[in-house]
């Protein structure tokens, strides 16, 4: 995601009251010295930490060493900190047993659209057979399956979802 | 001149017999970080923090290095990151990330 260009000044001037320094543009953001850039991004609250990253986009390979904390022992520990808010910020949380990803991610409606769906399936072949078992009972009356038998039951969905 | 010939020689079979190639992705808007972090550890064995960083490294500079080994070795990796699939999670999302060999 990127920050839209009206949004910039507004987040630079948050990060300048913040840090207690000007930053006029990007490239004054971008110019701190790793320190201080992890220093603000350690003062800035966790909601806010994805439009700092969006504003860094495309400033340089030099910026991500900078939050890497350009390898000074003495920046690990805000580096550190700093990429396990985002990472906490940015990922889904590992999901429990009961997930289903067939469920949330593969809606049986979207499956007419057959360029799609053959666009699902190395997903749908990675998924435990359990998963596909109900979601194939569920939605297309088609199954059980054995373990290991991903293929099969792929190959049987597309064959139903294309009969005439 | 001799010991630089033999310097020279020496180097030369030092590269045949351990050369050192990189797999290196690149970034697009189809890809979510999740992905790319699922992925990575999937087709390349990294920890889930050390995907993280590459899934942070791509999105800011758009590439990424996921992986370095034999020409070999990196042609594989590179095969099975191109053999992904689209990310589950984006409908507009319809095929791998693209990633590439090279020397180091």
């Amino acid at each position: 995601m990127r920050l839209p260009d009206e949004l910039a000044p507004r987040a630079l001037a948050y990060f300048s009251q913040i840090l207690g320094r000007d930053l006029e543009d990007v490239t004054d953001l971008a110019s701190l010295p790793a320190h201080d850039l992890l220093r603000l991004a350690d003062l800035l609250p966790d909601g806010v930490l994805p439009a700092l990253v969006s504003l860094l986009k495309g400033a340089g390979p030099g910026v991500f060493e900078k939050l890497l904390g350009d390898h000074e022992e003495e920046n690990r520990s805000l580096s550190d900190r700093f990429f396990a808010r985002y990472r906490d910020l940015v990922l889904e949380a590992i999901e429990d047993q009961e997930f289903n990803p067939l469920e949330a991610w593969l809606p049986p409606e979207a499956c007419q659209d057959l360029a799609f769906l053959s666009s699902r399936q190395t997903f749908f072949l990675r998924q435990e057979i359990v998963h596909i078992n109900e979601w194939m009972a569920r939605h297309f009356g088609l199954g059980p399956y054995l373990p290991g038998s991903q293929l099969e039951a792929w190959n049987d969905l597309w064959s139903f979802l294309t009969r005439p | 001149m001799n010991s630089q010939t033999e310097t020279s020689t020496e180097t030369a079979t030092d590269s045949e017999l351990c050369p050192l190639f990189k797999v290196v992705l690149l970034d697009d808007d189809e890809h979510t970080y999740d992905y790319v972090v699922e992925m990575l550890c999937a087709t390349c064995n990294l920890s889930r923090e050390s995907a993280f960083r590459c899934a942070v490294e791509v999105d800011l500079i758009g590439k990424t290095t996921v992986f370095y080994g034999t020409l070999e070795q990196c042609k594989n990796r590179a095969a099975r990151i191109l053999a992904y699939g689209a990310d589950p999670r984006l409908p507009r999302s319809r095929g791998s990330m693209k990633a590439e060999v090279h020397e180091r």
